[in-house]
């Protein structure tokens, strides 16, 4: 549905997509993973013909970016990370408006509209000027006003900043469902749970370049399948605590990392089982502790060497 | 398609206008209050003074009954008043009145005038004016009849002192007329007369000024609109939903345009209901030079609104912008009172342009021939504004 090859856009000295290349599958819901700044922004609005790319190639519904604007445009619905919604008029003005836009008239227009406001829960505040709307609804309705037109692809540009958990998990419903009437998704996030809970397959992007790509269990793989210790000790025994903890079984490595103790290991149980008697000898005492299973957090922190969260 | 879409964008701009109820206030409330208090003001110093009508002056050397007779006949009128000079004067103080712009016309009417008619001798006439000037025209063809008469009586004196009707002394005086009218045009091609002449109420200013003012006003202060769509991101959205960019811009061209036209009909025929208050003959100039007008006014916002970051810059833009074009335009104030420097800073913009022809409609009667110049410069300037907002907004939402 898809394809994406080499592509690049520069905003003068920043190259704001670089090389970027990844396909996506009809039906599928693409993730694409990265902090502020990484290039996700640009890479959508090249796909919804909205930028032109400066080298490399882009299809959309087999059409091209550079050549078929209109006709992509047609069959895309877009949400941009701006609340792009009309705030004096109402939920419904604002729908109606953009179904006028696209040609939709008459009984037609006024189900598509009804439809919409149901499916994203608004149909009670229907009638109420936007500008009155939580984020939540607002987000909601900034979803809705993308799928006017019963577009083939979505582009979703982190529809979930700002909202309460509550709100956002709504929200990832409406998605999937929208996905399982056979919408393909193409979503930004810069959460990680999301991506991991809603995304198919997952592109992480960073400065531009797309530093891993797959499906989320090949991309765990791709980390080793090492479980990670965490802990700090009460009182300053860490270098001994390394010393030993190195020669236990099933254990690669023992040592400081980002501000914590860590052991590496091939399952976290026995190893956190050999910590307590080592700390019950010796009578010391935690500070803290945790078990860290793989996950696209960790994925991400070696790619990057930077946390993920805002 | 296209069409949807275009339609789309002006119900889309007038919903948005609709759903703020202040907006009617500025569209409706505020230029109606400043037409009728300003009107009011302006009403009270042309009925003193400016507005009177021109005067014609007369020098009679003669003092004769003859001459009494033929200045009664001239009369006053509507577009001139006779004004007969307390000295004697000359042929030359006459020319030079004219000549100096003091007077549209003079009259002289030399010592010998009536003694030459009693000895039915030729009896010349010396009458200067200009011709530019509708008062020196009226003047004259109200001078040429009272000659006739004049001339015409002499037949009937005649005839009479014959005892009979004496056809042969008729014929005579019919054709070497004993009233000889010598009028001499001076052309003062440059010194048009001031519209204001014809005008008789200072609503027929206000009422046109302010409607053209406020419907500027309104529309630079949707620049505002446009800075605001472009970044809530609403804009971007339209873009995805056009079929083209040029589709875009037109929807954005019109959808203001439409809604500055109904705000102009509701203003213009508020004002219809004021003293005195009408557009002269022509409602082809008027719909013409309104729709120019508007247009013009819808791509200048158009175009500013590309200039514009912020809606702070939008604000200024539009406050400033219209303020120049309603001051230096002759909105405030009729152009005829001020400089020809300003008068002619006011001609190379649409507002002093647009009010010149409400002017030239109310005060002169003039059509769409008299003021073709007018209109035609307002339709060079819309399509300049159209070419550059379609050129800047091209850049904007590629
Ligand atoms: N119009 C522009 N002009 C100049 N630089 C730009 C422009 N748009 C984006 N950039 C730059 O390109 C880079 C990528 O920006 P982009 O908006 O694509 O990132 P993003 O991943 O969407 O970030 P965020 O999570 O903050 O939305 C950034 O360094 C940004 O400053
Ligand atoms: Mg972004």
């Amino acid at each position: 549905m898809i394809q994406v090859h080499e592509l690049g856009k520069r905003f003068g000295d920043v190259k704001a997509v670089d090389g970027v290349s990844f396909t996506v599958a009809a039906g599928e819901i693409f993730g694409l993973l990265g902090p502020n700044g990484a290039g996700k922004t640009t890479t959508i609005s090249i796909l919804a013909t909205l930028l032109p790319p400066d080298s490399g190639r882009a299809s959309v519904c087999g059409l091209d970016v550079t050549t078929d604007g209109e006709a992509i445009r047609r069959r895309i619905g877009v949400v941009p990370q701006e609340m792009a919604l009309y705030e004096e008029l109402t939920a419904e003005q604002n729908l109606d408006v953009f179904g006028r836009l696209y040609g939709l008239k008459g009984d037609q227009l006024k189900r598509r509209v009804a439809e919409l406001l149901e499916l994203s829960e608004l149909t009670e505040h229907a009638r109420r000027p936007v500008k009155g709307f939580s984020g939540g609804m607002k987000r909601r309705l900034n979803i809705m006003m993308g799928l006017v037109h019963a577009p083939d692809v979505l582009f979703l540009d982190e529809p979930t900043v700002g909202i309460d958990a509550q709100a956002r998990t709504r929200i990832l419903d409406l998605i999937r469902g929208m996905n399982e009437q056979g919408l393909t998704v193409l979503y930004t996030t810069h959460y990680l749970e999301e991506a991991e809970q809603l995304c198919d397959r997952i592109g992480v992007i960073d400065h531009g370049r797309l530093a891993a790509l797959g499906d989320k269990e090949q991309l765990i793989h791709e980390i080793g399948e090492s479980d990670a210790v965490r802990l700090l000790l009460a009182t300053d025994r860490h270098a001994d605590l390394a010393a030993d903890a190195a020669r236990w079984p099933g254990v690669s490595w023992a040592g400081f990392r980002r501000g914590k103790f860590e052991i590496q290991c091939d399952d976290g149980a026995p190893v956190v089982a050999r910590l307590q008697t080592w700390l019950t000898e010796d009578g010391l005492e935690l500070d803290q502790l945790e078990v860290i299973r793989p996950n696209l957090e960790s994925l991400y922190l070696k790619i990057t060497g930077r946390a993920l969260r805002e | 398609m296209t069409s949807a879409v275009i339609r789309t964008l002006v119900l889309l701009h007038v919903r948005k206008i609709l759903a703020e109820k202040s907006n009617l206030f500025w569209m409706f409330g505020m230029p109606i209050m400043f037409t009728v208090l300003m009107g009011m003001m302006f009403g009270t110093t042309s009925s003193s003074g400016p507005s009177e009508a021109p005067e014609v002056t007369v020098y009679d050397a003669s003092r004769s009954a003859a001459s009494g007779d033929l200045i009664a006949s001239l009369g006053g009128r509507e577009q001139y008043r006779i004004v007969v000079a307390d000295t004697v004067g000359s042929e030359d103080l006459a020319r030079q009145l004219v000549d100096d712009g003091r007077r549209t016309a003079a009259l002289w009417i030399p010592a010998a005038f009536d003694d030459s008619l009693t000895a039915g001798r030729p009896a010349p006439l010396r009458f200067f004016f200009d011709s530019d000037r509708a008062s020196a025209q009226t003047s004259r063809t109200a001078l040429a009849e009272a000659v006739r008469r004049l001339d015409a009586i002499q037949g009937g004196r005649h005839a009479a002192g014959a005892g009979e009707f004496d056809q042969a002394v008729f014929d005579s005086l019919w054709a070497e007329p004993r009233v000889v009218l010598a009028a001499t045009t001076l052309g003062r091609q440059q010194q048009e007369e001031s519209a204001l002449a014809g005008m008789s109420s200072g609503f027929q200013h206000t009422g046109p000024s302010y409607t053209l003012m406020f419907v500027m006003m309104f529309m630079l202060m949707s620049v505002r609109d446009i800075v605001l769509e472009r970044r809530a991101g609403t804009l971007t959205r339209l873009r995805l939903g056009a079929a083209s960019s040029t589709t875009l811009a037109a929807g954005l061209f019109l959808g203001p345009l439409l809604v500055g036209l109904a705000q102009a009909a509701v203003l213009l025929g508020f004002n219809t209901l004021l003293p005195s208050m009408d557009y002269g003959d022509s409602v082809a100039t008027l719909i013409v030079v309104m729709v120019l007008f508007t247009g013009v006014s819808s791509a200048l916002a158009l175009v500013a609104a590309t200039f514009c970051r912020t809606t702070g810059q939008a604000d200024g833009m539009g406050m400033t912008v219209s303020m120049l074009m309603a001051s230096l335009g002759g909105l405030w104030w009729p152009l005829e009172i001020v400089p020809g420097f300003m008068k002619q800073l006011a001609l190379m913009l649409p507002s002093g342009r647009a009010i010149t022809v409400f002017h030239n409609m109310i005060g002169r009667g003039w059509g769409l021939t008299e003021n073709a110049p007018h209109l035609l410069w307002l339709v060079g300037a819309l399509l300049i504004l159209m070419v550059l907002a379609r050129v800047r907004l091209r850049r904007l939402i590629a």
